[in-house]
């Protein structure tokens, strides 16, 4: 896989539309090229470095072979050292690997070079992140319920999430809650409450009248270059706040809009030993004023990512006819814990967890507990797994749901539609028959759907409110053969448990759910139905 | 395991299914019949030529669930001026019956496509029971011809978004003439009775009548083996293969013009053929599916050796040591 210049230069002078070919040298690391291509009448030359001792092949997303021409910057896909960047496809020799990016570049300047193409969607500002006190820095952030303009300025609060020291160095990773803006207005993030209501340090932000960028692509890396996007009345603040005032009000948030709107946030930590603007007295007339000035001091930037529920959920999530629903789930064990998770991470926004058992180290390999937490109430410990996966779910937990449906007395009889009827759908993972028998005769207006798994997992049956019980009675007595006497037993009690895995498990629940979710979401007709593995496929069964 | 027997399993759901276990029901409701028909026969005196039983029960092709009671008034051809008069009268007779009957709590009365449906609700010790009976008044086409033809013209209501209107037309049908064609042919009511519990329990739309007509066609030709399962099998593809095919006709027994199948509409026959379809495709990758398609009507269940603790229940819940989360 290895190659030499001669052999790089014989093949790109192969290609008809590279005109002249100039070896310009070598260092320890790379071999350069001089490349001047010719394109549509257009002549453009590219320094094309090659990274030697290297194989074709590219390492992560970068390529071994780099094309550069900083007289470029100005055009998309040209990165910081004027390097093209190029997604290219992979490669595993090197004549594959020149022709890919040779051809690349050339569709690169018909394109944009020639064409003068713009891309539709926005890509971040490149900034050249710094540690902080060794550390790096990384902020996320939601839009906000207040949108506030250039000229505005205020304070910010933000929250540590997580200091991880096992990414290449130590991480911090901080949320941004929310602002409020000098006279008092606040705007705050789309967060679960738990988020909002965590404890918050506080910096300074002040939107700017511009993108604080070279190109449109590269952040600002200097105070005063920022000089022109701001207000005076801006940096007067700034200064007051970090200059007079005791309190330490650190970052500064430099905000700016996208060109469709969104709000984004380049993030500076002001050096403590220098400062950043400085005030400059001048006469006018008599009398002695100040005005704040930008010094030229470099900014020290850290890393900041959107982080709104529609960027979260990019990827992938339910319908909005699920994810806006006030749901609950009952019963947390093997089947409940997934169904929980998964819907959290397909965009849930607000769950209730109800269940009376606690957790122990047997339950973990099926279900979605940790062993570290130790002996835990299950929803207690679901919950947190929940918030720890989405910062946009508000999760309640409720331990006695049991009692009051099945016990409450006749004279309370009608507290349990009170309880119910603020959920809109509830998913009976329990297990209680004489809960789902008892869930039968109550008018509520939820959707309730019932989900239970046979020994081995060999079938999942799903049943949708109303006639619940009669339909789950008829499909176990009558159809489902299961082996009673091949059960788990653990050791120490009498509870023998189903014999299933974690994969056993999942790969129903997930292939139900996927079906669950149409029928809800009114894409397919609504039906009671079991998974079932047949001839090795998963097969559902509708009736 | 044990290799799920289809043919066992069908057996036990026509046995579940049968009329001799709701024989309490059934005597109720011909009872409540023969004192209509006997109350129609009073007022109507010289007008009506006769009455009798018709439909499932007549056939013996009914099921032990959602079933009612048919039965025909047979008019003379000079009783009434139109066939309106003929049906419009006769619901007036039934309104005041039950307005007139003191036994009857409540009942209701409605105008249906040919019929009209009576529904008799009465307390049978303490117990409210009701009895829906399909009264089919019909006129001989000519005056004193019915005893030589058996036929009969109906009033065909017209309906709009299911509202009957009081503007119809005349069906010519031959009632007898429909039973007969069944008469003796026990395999195709086996096949039949299956189908019925299919639609019942399954919540389908289509005809009984359709079906039956079906079952009919499929098994003229039919020589293969006489158990239930591939008499059933070859009726279900028999309707899969013609469901949506134009040159395939279900002609009316009792009216050699009325093509049953030509009158559904392409968009049901398609869904009728899909449904065939996909109950053949499921039964053949896991045969228990026949389960699912025909129910075992849990209240009448053969009796077999069982240790279950169901056995005995008044509300019937899932097995315990089956069903986990």
């Amino acid at each position: 896989m290895t190659i030499d210049k001669a052999h790089i230069i014989d093949i790109l002078r192969k290609f008809p539309f590279i005109i002249h070919v100039t070896d310009k040298g070598e260092t320890e690391v790379l071999w350069m090229f001089e490349v001047l291509f010719s394109i549509g009448g257009v002549e453009l030359p590219f320094l094309m470095h090659v990274k030697r001792d290297m194989s074709p092949m590219k390492c992560g997303d970068t390529s071994p072979l780099l094309f550069v021409n900083k007289d470029l910057l100005a055009y998309p896909h040209i990165m910081q050292e004027g390097n093209l960047c190029l997604h290219t496809q992979d490669c595993v020799i090197w004549e594959d690997r020149i022709r890919v990016e040779v051809e690349a570049v050339c569709e690169w300047i018909e394109r944009y070079y020639i064409g003068g193409e713009k891309d539709e969607h926005y890509e971040d500002l490149v900034v050249n992140d710094v540690l902080i006190n060794g550390r790096k820095v990384q902020f996320y952030y939601s839009q906000t319920n207040v949108t506030f303009h250039a000229g505005d300025y205020g304070y910010v609060a933000y929250t540590k999430i997580s200091g991880n020291s096992k990414i290449e160095s130590s991480v911090d990773t901080y949320l941004i809650q929310g602002m409020a803006r000098h006279d008092g207005v606040q705007s705050h993030g789309e967060w679960s409450e738990l988020y909002k209501s965590l404890t918050h340090a506080q910096g300074l932000f002040v939107i700017l009248s511009g993108s604080p960028s070279h190109y449109g692509k590269f952040a600002m890396s200097n105070y005063a270059e920022l000089a022109d996007l701001c207000t005076e009345e801006q940096l007067r603040f700034v200064y007051e706040k970090l200059y007079v005032d005791k309190d330490k009000f650190t970052p500064v948030f430099w905000g700016y809009k996208t060109p469709n709107g969104k709000q984004r946030w380049l993030i500076s930590y002001p050096d403590e030993s220098q400062r950043i603007i400085k005030g400059q007295q001048v006469r006018n007339g008599g009398k002695k004023e100040w005005f704040p000035v930008m010094e030229d001091l470099k900014m020290h930037t850290v890393d900041a990512a959107e982080c709104s529920y529609n960027q979260f959920y990019g990827r992938g999530k339910f319908p909005e006819l699920i994810t806006d629903k006030k749901i609950m789930v009952m019963g947390v064990g093997a089947i409940g814990s997934i169904v929980s998770t998964t819907l959290v991470r397909c965009g849930l926004k607000d769950i209730t967890l109800s269940d009376f058992d606690k957790k122990h180290p047997g339950n973990v390999c099926r279900s979605e507990y940790l062993f570290a937490t130790g002996k835990t109430e299950k929803i207690e410990e679901l919950k947190t797994i929940l918030e720890s996966i989405s910062p946009y779910v508000n999760v309640t937990i409720v331990k006695e749901l049991h009692q009051v449906l099945k016990h409450a007395p006749q004279s309370e009889a009608k507290i349990i539609p009170e309880l119910l009827d603020k959920y809109d759908i509830i998913f009976d993972c329990s297990i209680d028959s004489e809960m789902m028998w008892a869930l039968d005769q109550v008018k509520i207006k939820a959707q309730i759907v019932n989900l239970s798994i046979s020994n081995k997992a060999n079938e999942l049956v799903c049943a949708f409110s109303p006639g619940i019980c009669d339909f789950v009675t008829r499909v176990y007595t009558d159809l489902i053969n299961s082996d009673a006497g091949d059960m788990y037993n653990p050791e120490g009690c009498w509870s023998p448990t189903f014999k299933a895995s974690y994969n056993d498990v999942q790969i129903m629940v997930q292939y139900a759910m996927r079906y669950m979710v149409k029928m809800l979401n009114g894409d397919m007709r609504k039906a009671n139905f079991m998974v079932k593995e047949i001839d090795e496929s998963l097969r559902l069964i509708r009736w | 395991m044990e290799e799920f027997n289809k043919k066992e399993y069908l057996e036990d759901v026509l046995y579940s299914y049968a009329m001799p276990h709701v024989k309490d029901q059934t005597d109720a409701y011909k009872a409540a019949a023969e004192r209509l028909m006997g109350a129609v026969e009073k007022h109507y005196g010289d007008k009506v030529i006769k009455t009798f039983k018709s439909g499932s029960i007549a056939k013996r092709t009914s099921v032990n669930i959602k079933f009612d009671i048919d039965f025909v008034i047979a008019f003379r051809r000079d009783s009434f001026g139109t066939l309106q008069e003929m049906s419009d009268d006769v619901f007036k007779f039934l309104d005041n019956y039950r307005k007139e009957n003191d036994d009857i709590i409540d009942s209701y009365v409605k105008k249906q496509k040919v019929s009209i449906g009576f529904t008799y609700r009465y307390f049978d010790n303490g117990v409210q029971k009701e009895i829906p009976i399909d009264v089919v008044p019909g006129r001989e086409l000519r005056q004193d011809d019915y005893e030589e033809t058996g036929n009969l013209n109906l009033f065909f209501r017209e309906s709009t978004w299911g509202f009957m209107s009081d503007e119809g037309s005349s069906q010519k049908t031959n009632i007898e003439a429909q039973a007969d064609k069944i008469c003796g042919k026990n395999d195709e009511r086996k096949v039949i009775r299956l189908l019925k519990v299919w639609k019942k329990c399954t919540g389908k739309h289509v005809k009984s009548f359709v079906l039956e007509l079906f079952t009919l066609k499929a098994m003229e030709d039919y020589d293969g083996p006489r158990d239930i399962w591939s008499m059933l099998e070859h009726v279900l593809q028999y309707i899969r293969d013609h469901a949506t095919d134009t040159s395939c006709h279900l002609i009316d027994p009792g009216n050699t013009n009325n093509d049953v199948l030509a009158r559904m509409d392409s968009a049901d026959r398609t869904t009728l053929k899909s449904e065939m379809d996909n109950m053949l495709r499921q039964i053949e990758t896991w045969p228990e599916y026949i389960k699912i398609a025909f129910p075992e009507n849990r209240e009448h269940k053969r009796k077999k050796e069982s240790y279950g603790v169901r056995t005995g229940m008044q509300v019937p819940l899932p097995p315990t040591g089956k069903r986990f989360g």
